[in-house]
């Protein structure tokens, strides 16, 4: 299909970079494809752009995840969020009724899906904006965000933004359902605080503690304590 | 007080719009050198905190995407170093270079995102279910193969053949010489 004699000769460092991709290569194929790529901007850029290619396929309308009500929730919390940054009862109501109707959602998911997943990663900038304003607005009130299928309540908390990232997450759960649909960051004010997945697991947070939620599949813990435990179904 | 939660307000507002401009091309940027889906995931919050944090230091007069890049790549650095004993990982001399070389790409990534989607639109039902389940529900080669009663071997080759499709096919439309 491809008689470029050039592109002919990077079939073999685009079927090194293809196992890299994929996780099978081997410690020789990875030193095969690093000499490859040593000191050969052409062979850099070739393979630059195909990791690109790759990095951007999970991007594409077919690999993102169904918008769900979370999402929706967010995107109204984000609207609000840039509208007038001091009504987080509004965006509390506004969360709690969209995911208390799962019915009606159904007919506001016809949104673009690109336009959907900017909402989704935008959402913990988003959050943290949202209630450091408020934390800056009025320090004796933390803001409450309710999340769908908790026991308690969950609510950001300035500490994300003192988060020393050179430190390890301590631990992290798996399987997060389809409302916890990340990336976001979440913090419990005091006391153990619980939800479950859809995905089968449950957990316990115990506060303070602050927890990211990375994606549907897994969440990463800052600080504090979880446990989780999975379903035998999951 | 009040001068300072409007200045506050306002850093607020222009973070958004640049980041929600540019998130994309931080995303991408990221998962084109972290491929485990889950780590790839971790660097991008560790990323969004980084720069809402630095964001007082960005100059209002220069450009965003490279800034937020930029970031994004000692993130990155700093996550394969961790992994710096491993021997399925590039030296830090190339990955250095290819990241910031990856940087100059960034002027590149919205056209060749679009260019993406056209091409993914001309693909196959199978190879969107491809794509669905490899990129978006992050299931391993050998679990779609059950799902398929496909040898993980047919997976392997078919992803392969789906990413030189359409490497060709972005290549074609963005003008350069397929890779």
């Amino acid at each position: 299909m491809n008689h470029n004699p050039s592109a002919a000769d990077r079939q073999p460092l685009l079927d090194l970079a293809d196992m890299q991709f994929n996780g099978t290569a081997t410690a020789e194929e990875i030193s095969s494809l690093e000499a490859m790529l040593a000191q050969n901007p052409a062979a850099q850029a070739a393979y630059l752009r195909y990791a690109l290619l790759h990095g951007q396929l999970g991007l594409t309308a077919p690999a993102l995840p169904q918008f769900t009500a979370f999402e929706m929730a967010l995107h109204n919390a984000t609207t609000i969020s840039a509208n007038n940054l001091s009504q987080d009862q509004t965006v509390n109501a506004q969360v709690e009724s969209r995911i208390q109707k799962p019915s009606s959602r159904r007919h506001r998911l016809q949104i673009r899906i690109i336009p959907a997943i900017i909402i989704v990663v935008a959402a913990s900038v988003l959050w943290m904006i949202w209630w450091q304003y408020e934390n800056s607005a009025n320090p004796s009130l933390p803001t409450t965000v309710p999340l769908a299928n908790s026991k308690g309540r969950m609510s950001p908390e300035p500490t994300a933004l003192n988060y020393d990232n050179r430190t390890l997450p301590i631990g992290m759960v798996g399987q997060l359902g389809a409302l916890d649909s990340g990336p976001t960051t979440l913090s419990v004010d005091r006391g153990e605080k619980q939800f479950a997945s859809l995905g089968g697991a449950h957990v316990r947070v115990t506060g303070p503690a602050m927890f990211g939620v990375n994606s549907s599949e897994s969440g990463v813990l800052f600080n504090g304590s979880v446990h989780a435990k999975l379903d035998k179904r999951g | 007080m009040a001068a300072d939660h409007l200045h506050q307000t306002n850093d607020y507002e222009a973070f958004l719009q640049l980041f929600m401009r540019n998130q994309f091309r931080v995303l991408a940027y990221i998962r084109s050198f972290i491929h485990n889906h889950t780590a790839a995931n971790d660097v991008f919050q560790e990323t969004c905190l980084e720069l809402w944090r630095s964001f007082a230091t960005f100059r209002r007069d220069a450009e965003f995407a490279p800034w937020a890049l930029g970031i994004a790549r000692h993130q990155v650095l700093k996550h394969w170093r961790t992994r710096d004993r491993d021997r399925h990982v590039f030296s830090e001399t190339l990955m250095n270079d290819l990241s910031e070389s990856a940087i100059h790409l960034a002027s590149e990534m919205v056209s060749r995102q679009e260019a993406l989607e056209e091409c993914v639109g001309k693909l196959s039902e199978r190879q969107r279910e491809l794509i669905h389940l490899f990129y978006g529900e992050n299931q391993s080669a050998s679990q779609i193969a059950e799902t398929w009663k496909r040898s993980v071997h047919a997976v392997y080759k078919g992803l392969k053949v789906l990413r030189r499709t359409l490497l060709e096919c972005v290549e074609s439309k963005v003008g350069n010489e397929p890779a």
